[in-house]
């Protein structure tokens, strides 16, 4: 009799505990479209699982995901951000797992080559980076890049620069001629950080880049090269090359500016390629930020790294998902919408602006040029960048001003 | 049972029963966190692990950061948007409202009274869009031949904070003409007469009679538009967000950042004492310049 | 009594101005919300026909159904618990024999003054410790402490203004302090409930930075949370959809104002400075 009993529960409790499972996600509004679609894949693919998703916007996102995390009831699988602001936090808050038995389970660390998943890399308490545990992983890289107008250039006589220097004169041809050089969303702040990214990859050696956001408490931020590419950020301002109305520009309209025709070039991340393809079809290109002596540079790494909170009920199903966005299909569909796998993926590329933004991303990576983002570095640096930036564009401080601020930050 | 002739020295407990629900709220939901803010205030905690006493360190800190200080500074200008020029244009419009009286006066203080009902969510992004670069203001100015005046206010390190303080000068200046109209309209009229008798002319009866009549609206107005340029965090957040660079920080934005965005609640919480007892003085002095002089 | 004609007519172009002034962003903000979906609109343009599309895009999109039910529901346990404390101590503080009146008072008063942005942070974790972050507890029960003070004053107030003789005779009849209450002060004074109900509605309906911290759930947040996370979400970068959520929001308390505005003005001139 009790053994029926049992056999009876324990059906009903497996078919009840399988059934009906709650997958909830956290996402940055950018994956939006392919989330959808893995969620519906996945749902399909696994009955009784439902995911809830939802989405916030950059600046939302970055305002209130470690509160989101920290909740009583947070998301099983949320994006974070590499670098002390948000990753290290949650990870010294004790908020997230590490991957390690998942990522050997499915085999994603054979997808990459060695090195390239350091920036997920942390020790357990959260302070040193670069080494250690998996903590987040992300099938999508994100470079950070030039897209220009291609009608533009042409009728300003230009070509696609191989130096810095022809960049410039670039530039300076444009606003001759009453065209907005640079398309520039100021008002968010954050964006500049990706113009001052490859500004500061033309002049810096990628390699003492990365040393300081790994460490920036013990590499020198101020130096000679660091200042040679802050002065040049300055003058590009001074000269009226993001034009005047930069800082009361949003990000969103700045892109849809430079849809619309308004500005030759615009510098900012390769997960734009959708929206600027849809919009500007073949009339828009993409290059590397050449360096100042030829060859590349760029802002760029992984994409968000999803986590997997501590507090989650199902981690077995959260890393059952991840695995499905690492999966090999998933690469493909991440192709078919315009961003950049950090896979190789099976199916060509979609669009010509894809075509130029991969050969780009390719640059990037066997130039082992990648500088990631400045604002990773310390706890308190996404303010201290994006607010010094701003003032350096807006004219409100020089540019040693800037190399003082944020060798004062790095301190922290 | 009750008995009107209480003895003067014999309490009667059961009447302390009726003020217990509404100060239990009060206490457990305003006096206790003040205090656990008070106390936070002297460690150093980043939310999640132990507190680490500190003593006055925060306060030390906060007191010698110099974008703490400039955020004060930013609440003063706001100050002069938020009250001074409100009160100052509400005195004005009460002071020509003294003799005469107008039709439509209810639809009129119905209208003006507006900003005052809505939230401030609402009417930053609506100021949002008349500041935008291709907003209604630049489009304005450009119609009239002022290319030259047209900006991106709001990103502009040099007019962004008068741009936001205009409009706290736009939510108020209704409220205080509203304010000040009824109160000028419970003067009695005898004041003037008396005032006319002695050859006062209008703006002698400004400041002799209807000022002093308007003592306690003045009083109101002040406290209630101050408090509100130091606190404004709506505002802020959903205009600027404390930016360009820090030109529109203010403190209760440094509150929310540090502690929710930068782990350091233990300043987090003495910037929130030090505003605390910054608005405390302020109302102090309102009350102590406008006091009643025997 | 002197009503020069000409002093009229600049009486009335004042307020012609300031309602101009007054209304122009409120129309600025209309006519964005109105115009053509899609058209990226910029300065004076006056829409060349009314499109209600944004409006139905920002519900749909913003999950608003949810936020002004959240909002509702704060709004009622707010208004209806604060203003039963109240009553019950505003009575007690004025018609009551209450020993230590003035210490109390001021006490009462520091919550009138307070910064509130000051004691969110202890709140939050309270309310964290608790459990009781992401529901409508966390809002509700901190907003009902943070009315208190005004609201007692208020009452205190309306009660005072009840003549004397009134309540005097009911307690020679030997009623009790509860129907007394009841039966014959709180009629007295309703419009002044009426005008307080319409005030804690508006500033509770409004808050903002308490749901910011308080709410992370999508489903829990509140009419002006809901628009703010509304308004900085990439996809929906467009500012007319975002003008006519802006309106969405603002429309419950629009309506009540429109019928009870008397109450709203009455209420914040002229019992602030009974104060």
């Amino acid at each position: 009799m009790k053994k029926i009993f049992l056999l009876i529960s324990t059906i009903l409790l497996v078919s009840f505990g399988s059934k009906g499972e709650t997958l909830r996600i956290l996402a940055e509004s950018g994956d939006e479209a392919t989330i959808a679609a893995a969620a519906s894949q996945f749902e399909a693919a696994n009955p009784g699982v439902i995911i809830e998703t939802n989405f916030l916007g950059w600046d939302d996102f970055m305002a209130t995901i470690k509160l989101k995390m920290a909740d009583n009831n947070p998301p099983d699988l949320a994006h974070g951000n590499q670098g002390f602001t948000v990753d290290g936090t949650l990870i010294q808050s004790g908020l997230v797992i590490p991957l390690d038995k998942y990522a050997d389970q499915y085999g994603w660390k054979k997808l990459f080559a060695r090195g390239a998943l350091a920036e997920f890399l942390w020790s357990d308490d959260g302070n040193t980076w670069g080494s250690g545990n998996l903590y987040g992983i992300s099938p999508v890289a994100e470079d950070v890049i030039v897209y220009y107008n291609k009608e533009k250039l042409k009728s300003l006589g230009l070509s696609v620069p191989s130096k810095f220097s022809e960049f410039e004169k670039a530039l300076r041809v444009s606003k001759d001629a009453g065209e907005l050089p640079i398309a520039l969303g100021g008002a968010d702040g954050w964006p500049i950080i990706h113009v001052w990214g490859l500004v500061e990859g033309a002049f810096v050696d990628p390699n003492q880049t990365r040393r300081w956001i790994f460490d920036a408490k013990n590499v020198k931020f101020d130096t000679p090269n660091r200042i040679k590419a802050a002065t040049k950020l300055a003058d590009m301002a001074k000269a009226g090359y993001f034009g005047s109305d930069s800082l009361g520009i949003g990000y969103d309209d700045a892109n849809a500016m430079f849809i619309d025709g308004e500005g030759v070039f615009n510098l900012t991340g390769t997960w734009m390629t959708a929206d600027f393809n849809s919009g500007m079809g073949d009339n828009v290109g993409a290059f590397a930020m050449p360096r100042w002596n030829g060859g590349v540079a760029g802002g760029g790494s992984f994409a968000l790294p999803w986590h997997i909170s501590s507090k989650s009920s199902n981690p077995d199903l959260a890393a059952k998902f991840l695995a499905h966005l690492m999966s090999n299909e998933f690469v493909d569909d991440l192709m078919r919408v315009g961003r950049v796998a950090a896979q190789a993926p099976t199916i060509a590329p979609t669009s010509n602006l894809q075509v130029e933004v991969i050969a780009a991303s390719n640059a990037l990576v066997g130039a082992n040029a990648k500088t990631f983002y400045t604002d990773w570095a310390t706890p308190g640096m996404y303010d201290t960048v994006t607010q010094e930036l701003q003032k350096v564009i807006g004219g409100a401080a020089s540019a040693q001003d800037f190399i003082d601020a944020m060798a004062a930050e790095s301190l922290n | 049972m009750d008995n009107i002739y209480r003895p003067q020295k014999k309490i009667d407990y059961s009447s302390y029963l009726y003020i217990l629900p509404a100060f239990i709220f009060y206490i457990l939901f305003v006096l206790f966190p003040l205090g656990d803010t008070f106390i936070t205030s002297f460690t150093e905690w980043n939310g999640i692990s132990e507190k680490k006493w500190v003593g006055l360190e925060q306060y030390s800190k906060n007191l010698s950061n110099k974008k703490i200080i400039s955020s004060i500074k930013h609440s003063f200008v706001l100050i002069i948007f938020y009250s001074f020029l409100p009160i100052i244009i509400g005195l004005l419009i009460a002071g020509i409202m003294i003799r005469v009286k107008i039709h439509g006066m209810a639809t009129y203080r119905a209208i003006l009274f507006l900003p005052q009902i809505l939230s401030m969510i609402v009417v930053g992004i609506s100021w949002r869009w008349i500041y935008a670069p291709k907003g209604p203001l630049n489009s304005g100015l450009d119609f009239i031949g002022l290319e030259e005046v047209s900006r991106a206010w709001l990103g502009s390190f040099d007019y962004a904070l008068p741009s936001v303080g205009f409009i706290g000068t736009w939510v108020m200046f209704g409220f205080t003409m509203i304010l000040f109209i009824a109160g000028v309209q419970k003067i009695p009229t005898e004041l003037y007469d008396a005032a006319k008798v002695d050859g006062a002319g209008a703006i002698a009866e400004f400041f002799n009679v209807t000022l002093p009549s308007l003592k306690g609206e003045i009083i109101v107005a002040l406290i209630f538009t101050v408090t509100l340029a130091l606190r404004n965090f709506d505002l802020i957040y959903i205009t600027t967000g404390g930016g360009p660079g820090t030109s529109t920080m203010i403190p209760s934005m440094f509150i929310y950042k540090k502690a929710f965005q930068m782990n350091q609640v233990g300043s987090a919480s003495s910037l929130g004492i030090m505003l605390t007892l910054l608005i405390f003085t302020l109302v102090s002095l309102i009350l102590f310049i406008f006091r009643e002089k025997k | 009594m002197n009503y020069k004609n000409r002093e009229k007519v600049i009486a009335h172009s004042i307020f012609l101005l300031g309602s101009i002034i007054v209304l122009y962003p409120f129309i600025s903000i209309l006519f964005l919300a109105l115009s053509e979906p899609g058209k990226r609109v910029s300065g004076f343009t006056v829409p060349t026909g009314i499109y209600f599309d944004n409006f139905i895009k920002a519900w749909t999109g913003g999950g608003f159904s949810y936020a002004l039910l959240n909002s509702f529901i704060v709004v009622v346990g707010v208004v209806s618990v604060t203003i039963f404390c109240s009553t019950l101590a505003a009575y007690a503080f004025e018609k009551l024999d209450i020993f230590g009146v003035t210490p109390l008072f001021a006490i009462l008063l520091i919550g009138l003054v307070l910064p509130y942005e000051s004691i969110v942070i202890s709140l939050y974790y309270s309310m964290k410790n608790l459990g009781l972050t992401n529901t409508h507890w966390s809002l509700i029960l901190p907003q009902i402490g943070l009315s208190i003070p005004f609201s007692i004053f208020w009452l205190r107030a309306s009660f005072r203004s009840i003549p004397k003789s009134l309540s005097e005779a009911a307690m020679i009849e030997g009623a009790s302090r509860i129907i007394i209450l009841t039966k014959i002060l709180i009629p007295q004074i309703v419009p002044a409930i009426l005008t307080l109900t319409v005030l804690l509605f508006m500033w509770t309906w409004n808050e903002f930075l308490l749901a910011l911290i308080m709410i992370q759930d999508a489903d829990m947040r509140t009419a002006p949370l809901a628009l703010s996370y509304f308004a900085g979400n990439k996809r929906y970068g467009d500012p007319a959809i975002t003008a006519a959520a802006a309106i969405w929001v603002a429309l419950p308390v629009l309506i009540a104002y429109v019928f009870l505005q008397r109450r709203f003005i009455s209420g914040m001139v002229t019992g602030a400075v009974k104060e």
